[in-house]
């Protein structure tokens, strides 16, 4: 935040009314909106700046939210898919075994047989207590969105975070060049208070000029701060 | 003229000044929202990996244990002599697995999460333990962020009434130093210098 500043004596220094002094004034009151123009840019920038780099921070977080949360979900679904698997290849290996091995009471191949069932039956209810929270259920809607991520979500996510750092960077950019620009601007407000206090000397229009190129290339700087 | 520019400089240290608050006000609320989006990202993890992979585990292997007893208890029906027996006794076997895990098991002992056809509605229960700590389900990120940004919007369009200011210390300034269009500039100066203070008082209570 740049504070505008008016150097009262400079100004009435300038009063005698010739050209000089005309040109000085007009110099300072240049500077003057000038600054203003530049103070409104720096501001938006740097504002801009801060929110796209926090944001990209909150993506940064809510991407891990999602990963962690859903990869815990989908673990367990795969581990108990895997379990139901397991029962059903027990079952057809009992069954296997005693045909290879035979089975004169018939108890093993009779206690295959329920195994399989119940495999075929595991598989379902893994696959219940294994799915996703749906849209206007028990859940709250954050967590069901977070257990919901699949990979297309968080795909479009991280570019969304992306986009958000290159803005924060492009706008960081642009606060820099309207501090810039500020800088020099506080420099002619020097250089426009030793012109009118040399008066319209050599050393005065030495300052005068110094002053004027600084505040032209501080008008550059504020047109830059403009640019992305 | 003195008095003009003398407002004018003042005018523009109190907008700056203010402009400053409240932009530093707006970076408060954004950053509240970043700590607000890691809370309830710790938060909703948490519950989650409590359930999914400290209670469903469990809760799972007494329904593979349930679902196991009512097949052999199914088979041994259509079955005699020494094969019912055998399958009977895996049934009971299984039975006494379910009986001694489900007090382990807050799922499972309780009759709201069971679903019909077998298993346990971890939903639910993810729900009812979220619902444990409403205070971690009230945190919106979102609501601190857009606080943020009507605050940062305010703050940038005083600054942006400080442009009046900048164009009233030129004409100021000029006054001085010409003073056939003295009289002029003066009123002119006069004139931004009261649209800049009407626009920074309707932004301060309006926006």
């Amino acid at each position: 935040m740049t504070r505008l500043d008016l150097d009262l004596e400079v100004v009435e220094e300038t009063a005698k009314g010739t050209p000089f002094h005309r040109w000085t004034a007009a110099l300072i009151g240049a500077i003057a909106v000038l600054a203003s123009i530049l103070a409104l840019l720096q501001v938006n920038a740097s504002q801009e700046d801060q929110r796209a780099s926090l944001m990209a921070t909150r993506l940064s977080t809510a991407i891990s939210e999602r990963v962690e949360a859903s990869s815990l979900l989908f673990t367990f679904s795969g581990s108990t898919a895997r379990d139901a698997l397991a029962l059903a290849i027990e079952a057809t290996s009992r069954t296997l075994t005693t045909l290879q091995s035979g089975d004169p009471t018939g108890v093993e191949e009779a206690r295959a047989q329920p195994d399989a069932t119940a495999a075929e039956r595991l598989q379902e209810i893994a696959v219940v207590m294994g799915a996703l929270p749906v849209a206007g259920g028990p859940v709250d809607p954050h967590t069901a969105e977070v257990l919901r991520a699949d990979i297309p979500d968080l795909e479009q996510m991280v570019l969304q975070q992306n986009q958000q750092v290159d803005m924060a960077e492009s706008w960081a950019t642009r606060s820099s060049r309207a501090v810039l620009g500020l800088t020099l601007l506080a420099l002619a407000g020097v250089l426009s208070g030793l012109a009118a206090s040399f008066g319209a000397g050599r050393a005065g229009r030495a300052a005068l000029t110094a002053a004027a190129a600084a505040t032209l290339v501080a008008a550059l700087a504020g047109v830059a701060a403009l640019l992305p | 003229m003195a008095l003009l520019l003398a407002s004018a400089a003042v005018l523009a240290a109190i907008i700056a000044t203010r402009a400053s608050f409240l932009a530093n006000e707006a970076a408060g609320h954004w950053q509240q929202a970043v700590r607000s989006e890691i809370k309830r990202a710790a938060a909703t993890v948490e519950d989650v990996r409590y359930v999914y992979t400290s209670e469903a585990p469990l809760a799972y292997r007494i329904a593979e244990a349930q679902v196991r007893e009512q097949a052999f208890r199914e088979a041994a029906e259509g079955a005699t002599g020494e094969i019912q027996a055998a399958l009977l006794h895996e049934a009971d076997v299984q039975k006494a697995l379910a009986d001694a895990l489900i007090p382990a098991s807050e799922i499972a002992a309780d009759a709201r999460y069971a679903l019909p056809e077998g298993g346990f509605d971890l939903s639910t229960r993810l729900a009812d333990n979220r619902a444990l700590n409403p205070e971690l389900l009230a945190v919106d990120p979102d609501a601190e962020m857009d606080v943020g940004d009507r605050v940062s919007a305010k703050a940038v369009m005083l600054v942006a009434a400080g442009l009046p200011v900048g164009l009233t210390l030129l004409l100021g300034a000029l006054a001085t130093a010409i003073a056939r269009y003295r009289r002029v500039l003066l009123a002119a100066g006069v004139v931004a210098m009261g649209s800049a203070v009407t626009a920074a008082l309707a932004i301060e209570l309006l926006a």
